[in-house]
């Protein structure tokens, strides 16, 4: 009886305990849309409202106007002109309030931190957040005539971008005719960079910009410098109507 | 000490037999036990839906819509896991005014299980991340982010168990190099540890110490790799072994039905994205395979 019992007890633990393990296998997959059949959930929308008004209030507003559609592409373009052109002027009414040494400056922007085009007509503060849409601050690197050739080179050997102050040529892979208000850059000298934290910290592969002698960091956003500016040329009565010059000549 | 193993073995007994009385002794059946994955990622902050005028998501997406949808699939299934890939942040002036707190709010209301950390989750810093992470309820999982020493140090986790019904599920996170793609500023002293390696060597460890049935990995590396970046999420599923299913980020891609690939045990991996910005909520069943009673251990056991 005892032996019978011992045989029913592990036959039945051996049913139990035994058994392959359970294996989750994949059985389909579908996909929802979220259109406008799905009702809003209440309580979250009752949330959203209010950040909602408080953004477009904001963002709605109209700053400017824009003579034409401006697009940020390689390797620069009236739209990278504008945006360089703008922060060269920021930055030098920013050394001068600072009472930094004047010294030659020169303005680099990566054309890809542009994130969209500027349309042409009235230009909102939602257009500006998208065309900067990152909190990027302005920056100011003091570097060596060499190190800025180096500079130039990378802006070269990455299919160009915005500068502002200064003008090269790339040519067989070499930087030439490097200028700068219409003086030869010097090795020995020193120039002062303005750009965005981003590539001051080696972004977009600036790795250059590490060699920097001196750092400063603007109190501005750079976002915050292209809104006062466009807000500056409407008081003027101007439209943004950026320059079309090449900085960069490709031979 | 006769009546004592008397007792005994009809205590067992009796046991077995309550514990048996509700499976089918052919297998135990687990049919109606279906494993509902939702998913999301690279939602970038639209809280609301496109404009209608939108030229390719018209009046789609929005978060109090995906509440209402969400809610409405918990009802109808069993066991549900809530997972998004990263890329919570960033892509609407929300981010920029209020810094990610009410994505991060609405995700812990919508009752997310966990995520993972997309190279924008870094864009304002480090220190900004940390400090936003307190509006999640959820776990953020990296694996191969190292952020010790640094103020993301044990904000996150390498991998988490969560139990659904029968199924013990091991999730990992796996997040993109974010040299060349992420403010260096923005991530100093994070060490990224490669993805292949770390996510099999923890997915394994889920699998053989941990017991679980089923590893998930929510991965920001992108379906295919790029010029610059050879990982993705297909080298991953085919240069491991123990990962069962990849929610995939980054590339936003808009994968109609998840990818299957063969991984190196020859074992199937499967890969799925929902493209970006919320436009669509994804969801893959999984169900369990019946098994057959294995009579040899028994046997085993009367010798």
């Amino acid at each position: 009886m005892q032996r019978h019992l011992f045989i029913l007890l592990f036959v039945v633990l051996g049913l139990l305990s035994c058994q392959t393990p359970q294996k989750p296998a994949f059985e389909s997959s579908s996909q929802h849309p979220l259109d406008s059949s799905i009702i809003n959930n209440p309580e979250i929308e009752a949330k959203i409202a209010p950040l909602r008004d408080s953004v477009e209030a904001i963002m709605n507003e109209v700053i400017g106007e824009s003579k034409s559609d401006l697009f940020p592409d390689k390797p620069e373009t009236p739209l990278s002109n504008f945006v360089a052109d703008l922060l060269l002027d920021a930055a030098k009414k920013e050394i001068e309030a600072t009472g930094k040494k004047p010294l030659p400056i020169i303005t680099v922007i990566n054309v890809r931190g542009l994130r969209t085009a500027i349309p042409e007509g009235k230009i909102t503060v939602e257009d500006i957040f998208s065309l900067m849409p990152f909190e990027n601050q302005l920056v100011l690197l003091k570097l060596s005539g060499l190190n800025v050739r180096k500079l130039f080179q990378h802006m070269g050997e990455s299919g160009g971008d915005g500068l502002a102050g200064a003008s090269f040529t790339f040519s067989e892979g070499e930087v030439k005719n490097a200028k700068t208000g219409g003086q030869a850059i010097e090795n020995e000298e020193f120039y002062y960079v303005a750009t965005s934290d981003y590539l001051a910290s080696g972004g977009d592969h600036y790795t250059i910009f590490q060699q920097a002698v001196e750092e400063y960091e603007f109190p501005s956003k750079i976002r915050d410098l292209i809104i006062s500016h466009i807000r500056a040329l409407s008081k003027k009565g101007e439209l943004i109507d950026p320059a079309t010059n090449k900085r960069i000549k490709f031979n | 000490m006769q009546s004592n193993r008397r007792q005994f073995i009809k205590t067992l007994v009796a046991g077995g037999v309550a514990l048996s009385f509700p499976f089918n002794l052919k297998g135990v059946d687990y049919s109606d036990h279906p494993l509902t994955i939702l998913h999301t990622n690279d939602v970038h902050s639209h809280l609301d839906p496109f404009d209608a005028n939108h030229p390719k998501f018209p009046n789609m997406g929005g978060f109090a819509r995906r509440a209402t949808l969400i809610e409405k699939l918990r009802n109808k299934n069993k066991h549900v896991l809530l997972l998004d890939a990263g890329d919570i942040f960033q892509g609407t002036p929300y981010f920029n005014f209020f810094g990610g707190k009410p994505e991060l709010e609405f995700m812990s209301q919508m009752k997310y299980d966990a995520s993972t950390i997309g190279n924008h989750e870094f864009d304002n810093g480090m220190e900004h991340l940390a400090q936003q992470l307190q509006y999640a309820n959820f776990p953020f999982i990296c694996t191969n982010y190292d952020f010790k020493g640094t103020i993301m140090e044990g904000k996150t986790t390498p991998w988490k168990i969560i139990e659904k019904g029968p199924y013990r599920i091991g999730i990992i996170g796996i997040g993109i190099d974010p040299s060349g793609l992420v403010s260096p500023a923005n991530h100093e002293g994070m060490k990224w540890l490669d993805p292949v390696k770390t996510g099999e060597e923890t997915a394994l460890f889920l699998k053989k110490e941990q017991e679980c049935n089923l590893v998930i990995a929510l991965s920001h590396l992108g379906l295919t790799p790029t010029a610059e970046r050879k990982d993705s999420d297909r080298k991953l599923a085919a240069e491991t072994s123990s990962i069962d299913l990849i929610i995939g980020g980054h590339s936003h891609t808009f994968m109609e039905k998840p990818e299957l690939i063969q991984n190196k045990k020859g074992k199937t991996a499967a890969i799925n994205q929902v493209g970006w910005a919320g436009v669509i909520l994804g969801q893959i069943n999984y169900t369990l395979k019946k098994g057959e009673p294995q009579f040899m251990a028994v046997q085993h056991i009367l010798r």
